[in-house]
């Protein structure tokens, strides 16, 4: 029951990365690809209708990690307290700027909030980044469960007390940026047409070099500082499949821009972010958050709820189908490309 | 009293009380939007469905705003409380999924 469990959230923060992923994409590109105000209105009107709704999945994620596995929740939580406030308030702050800038008519005041939603959903992007590297390097838990991150300590070399920030988390928190702006401007690409869809899908094009090679050197990284990471894969061999499907995703995504099929790149992408983390979840699994102390860390066998899982299994499968049902009628009813007068 | 817990205390409490104002209201105008939006099609009067036109954009405002703030509540009962996520987690984490679970979404459409 807890693997179902795990498998749950593992698809819950999955869909809440290939969502609200294009978003943010789309907002850190915002102010390199829309050079006039029509065509900003354009890049907003094409998120509009779904940015908060994707943004419900991370808070879905959230809760069923609260009920699924408290302690997992109570040790993660506290212990990464101060990036939780920083996304919080980037989170605020990228809300305001596209509820404000729609609102206001005079320039400066919607430059102000242009430049605070694509700063805020960059950074945004980042730090998910470097949230998951955070996960996968392992975090200071001791046998209490419990640990504290600061912000950073020893950039170099991963010390025993780790911060937020080092040269690995890093690496992956510019892996996420690149992925997700590449994400973002094939969204982009695909709900716009004339120069801004071209720009978009330039930028796209422009991504794809970096993308690769910090795909493969964030591989080679994992393995480095845990060499652990490649346990379930050598005892599942289908595990195997994962990276293949990474390296497909990206060659489709590689073949298909160029050919004007952004259609096919964005579901490509979507493909790319998918396995990415699943590869990570495969790899993790049953570890929940490993500690730099491999004694210490938790598990789904020591972090799961008892009973409640079974309670949450028969409303939640329904919650599900009703979400999935809302997702496909919101993106059907908002297909094609976007006009500027539309609205939302 | 520990001066980091009061104010712990009184973070926690000015989230919980600026949140609870808006789901309260989305749940209560859910129902009045039904009731508006039944009458026009019954009596094929205009005037209803342009009641009901309005409220669902209060509606729609008041479910982004609970959404908003329902977020900094989510992270404050892991941040602020984790002794009491862990022992009551499995509990108060089912009610506050199903509050926030993807049952709610379907209303965002009414923006």
């Amino acid at each position: 029951m807890a693997s179902l469990w795990y498998w749950i959230v593992v698809v819950m923060v999955t869909a809440y990365v290939v969502l609200d992923g294009l978003d943010l994409g789309a907002g850190g590109i915002y102010l390199a690809i829309a050079k006039t105000d029509e065509e900003r209105r354009r890049v907003l009107v094409s998120i509009g209708p779904v940015w908060d709704g994707n943004e419900v999945w991370l808070l879905a994620a959230g809760c069923t990690l609260y009920f699924a596995f408290p302690q997992l929740y109570a040790s993660s939580f506290s212990g990464f307290y101060l990036p939780l406030k920083i996304v919080l308030l980037l989170l605020i702050l990228r809300a305001i700027g596209i509820e404000l800038r729609t609102r206001v008519k005079n320039t400066i005041w919607s430059s102000f909030f242009d430049a605070i939603f694509s700063g805020s959903s960059i950074l945004l992007a980042v730090f998910f980044g470097v949230a998951l590297g955070n996960v996968v390097r392992g975090v200071p838990l001791d046998a209490t469960g419990y640990f504290f991150e600061p912000l950073w300590t020893d950039f170099f070399n991963l010390s025993p007390h780790t911060g937020i920030l080092d040269w690995y988390t890093v690496l992956i928190g510019v892996l996420a940026l690149v992925a997700l702006t590449a994400h973002g401007s094939l969204y982009v690409a695909v709900k716009t047409d004339e120069d801004l869809g071209r720009r978009a899908r330039g930028v796209a094009i422009l991504c794809w070099p970096l993308q690769f090679f910090l795909t493969c050197t964030s591989l080679v990284a994992t393995y480095f500082i845990r060499p652990e990471v490649m346990d379930n894969y050598t005892n599942h061999k289908i595990g195997f499949l994962v990276p293949l499907l990474v390296l497909g995703s990206l060659v489709v995504m590689l073949w298909a821009n160029p050919k004007g099929k952004e259609k096919l790149a964005f579901v490509a992408s979507s493909l790319y972010i998918t396995a990415m983390l699943v590869g990570a979840a495969f790899a993790l699994y049953p570890v929940v958050l490993p500690a730099r102390d491999r004694q210490y860390s938790l598990s789904i066998h020591n972090t799961a709820a008892t009973h409640g899982l079974t309670v949450g299994l028969a409303w939640w499968t329904l919650s599900a189908a009703l979400a999935l049902q809302y997702f496909v009628f919101v993106y059907r009813m908002f297909r094609g490309k976007v006009q500027v007068g539309e609205g939302h | 009293m520990d001066s980091a817990l009061l104010i712990h205390r009184l973070h926690f409490g000015f989230t919980v009380t600026f949140h609870y104002l808006f789901p309260q209201l989305t749940m209560g105008l859910a129902l009045l939007i039904v009731v508006l939006k039944t009458i026009a099609m019954r009596r094929n009067d205009p005037v209803y469905s342009q009641a009901a036109r309005f409220w669902a954009k209060m509606f729609g405002i008041n479910f982004v705003m609970g959404v908003v703030t329902g977020i900094p509540m989510e992270f404050q009962f892991g941040t602020n409380w984790s002794h009491f996520s862990r022992f009551a987690g499995g509990v108060i984490g089912q009610t506050l999924a199903m509050d926030h679970d993807p049952i709610r979404l379907p209303s965002a459409e009414a923006k």
